[in-house]
């Protein structure tokens, strides 16, 4: 096969090349490298969030390039690489977290950029300036178990979002007919699959326990288990709105289970 | 279309300028996994995707899908072989999976289950011709036996063994398999 070839005759780009590799950054680098996490061990209210790339758009869909950013965002603190300030925090919300950019030049490369947490996912609170932003992740808000809030720990690299440790979605002991279950506890909106967990345990006759997508006559999982015995089954099921459905077939006494472990993040997406 | 089956989706583009730039680019479904019957002018493609049918009552069906870069998951288990309340005893065998996974793939989503009733009883699901397990179920009286993994599927195919008695239920099903997008053309 004959390759194509080119000289290299300086080391200065010519500005037709140039401005063709500043328009392919622009437009062809949505999000690389995305990296988001809490762990039990960081201080309170705290969480690490980095991107490699990103492409971001302003209101009016122009757009810019941020490259190589990291930092610790504090959820209890109201600012950049902080909280938005539109609302309080509290337990049973999303903190949305943005990338955000101001004052790119001509070459459509950010002067300044930051984090920001929100509780919306399609509309931050801007600081006044900034102009530009991106979604990058999301993080759970819940209970301390007392009066306060604190972050579920998680794990966010790529298009792969994990919870440290499945999040228990619901809890069933009786017969269910085919119905609506919402996950939206534990999967933010906009995201289409969520990698579930199933689990039947029985103290004494059997239960199977089945998820399906919306409306599917097929279950994607199911897990079934007699007396004194628990059955399992894990993986991934579409879940546009937030939303699945389940099943339980039941005799006796028992319990089947429904939790999440985690989701697909769209990462390589439109700004 | 016709009457179910699994459908190339390629991205095509009229032509070329001097600098590989397309001129116009579009979407084209075709049942040739080995190149489409691209319209007069059209002379680039590139394999994209996977548009799985089903017929039902005599009309095509667009079986619901998931793409996301490389792995198509189907919305719903996608049902091979299925066991209920039989008895069957079967012997390394070949299972044919060209109903949900085409040709040009060679990884596939299986998922394996097996349970109820009194042990012995399993179920084993083997990479093609070569008779190594990846996923070998043989659970306990009245207990539940199931994995799912992702395997080489050479030909569109995997091998099984089964052996149960009544009052035990079973599957094979297909769940997803892996685009080769990332190839050449």
């Amino acid at each position: 096969m004959e390759l194509p070839s080119f000289p290299i005759i300086t080391t200065e780009l010519e500005p037709c090349i140039y401005e063709a590799m500043r328009a392919w950054a622009v437009y062809s680098v949505s999000a690389s490298g995305i990296r988001a996490r809490r762990e039990a061990t960081m201080q309170a209210k705290r969480l690490e969030v980095g991107i490699d790339a990103a492409a971001l758009e302003d209101a009016d869909g122009k757009r810019c390039v941020v490259e190589n950013f990291a930092r610790e965002v504090d959820l209890d603190v109201v600012g950049l690489n902080g909280w938005d300030g539109s609302a309080n925090l509290s337990p049973d919300i999303w903190a949305f977290l943005w990338l955000i950019a101001k004052d790119p030049g001509e070459l459509k490369i950010a002067d300044q950029w930051a984090f920001l947490a929100s509780p919306s996912n399609n509309a931050p609170a801007l600081p006044a300036g900034w102009t530009h932003k991106r979604l990058v992740s999301a993080a759970r808000i819940e209970s301390d178990g007392g009066s306060n809030w604190q972050i579920a720990p998680f794990r966010h690299s790529g298009g792969l979002y994990e919870y440290s440790g499945r999040r228990l979605v619901a809890v069933y002991s009786a017969v269910r007919i085919q119905a609506a279950q919402s996950l939206a506890t534990a999967i933010p909106p906009g995201i289409e699959l969520a990698e579930i967990s199933l689990l039947s345990a029985v103290t004494s006759g059997s239960l199977q326990i089945m998820a399906f997508t919306t409306g599917a006559a097929n279950p994607m999982w199911s897990a079934w288990a007699a007396t004194g015995k628990r059955g399992e089954a894990a993986g991934p099921v579409y879940c546009p709105n937030q939303s699945i459905d389940t099943s339980v077939t039941i005799s006796g006494t028992a319990t089947g289970s429904l939790f999440v472990t985690g989701f697909r993040w769209p990462e390589n997406v439109e700004p | 279309m016709g009457s179910g089956g699994l459908y190339a989706v390629y991205l095509a583009a009229q032509a070329e300028d001097e600098n590989g730039l397309a001129g116009q680019v579009g979407v084209i479904a075709s049942s040739n996994w080995q190149g489409p019957a691209l319209p007069a002018g059209w002379t680039h493609k590139r394999l994209i995707g996977c548009i799985p049918t089903s017929s039902d009552a005599g009309e095509t069906k667009i079986k619901p899908f998931t793409q996301v870069d490389e792995r198509l998951l189907y919305h719903e288990a996608q049902y091979a072989v299925t066991w209920s309340n039989v008895t069957e005893s079967i012997s390394l065998t070949s299972l044919e999976l060209n109903k949900w996974m085409p040709q040009v793939c060679e990884e596939v989503l299986v998922d394996g289950q097996v349970y109820g009733g009194a042990a012995p009883f399993n179920l084993s699901i083997y990479e093609h011709r070569t008779g190594q397990p990846i996923i070998d179920l043989n659970p306990g009286t009245e207990d539940f036996g199931h994995e799912s993994a992702w395997m080489f599927a050479p030909a569109q195919m995997v091998d099984y063994s089964v052996s149960i008695t009544s009052l035990i239920a079973g599957s094979i099903a297909v769940l997803g398999f892996r685009m080769p997008i990332n190839q050449e053309f």
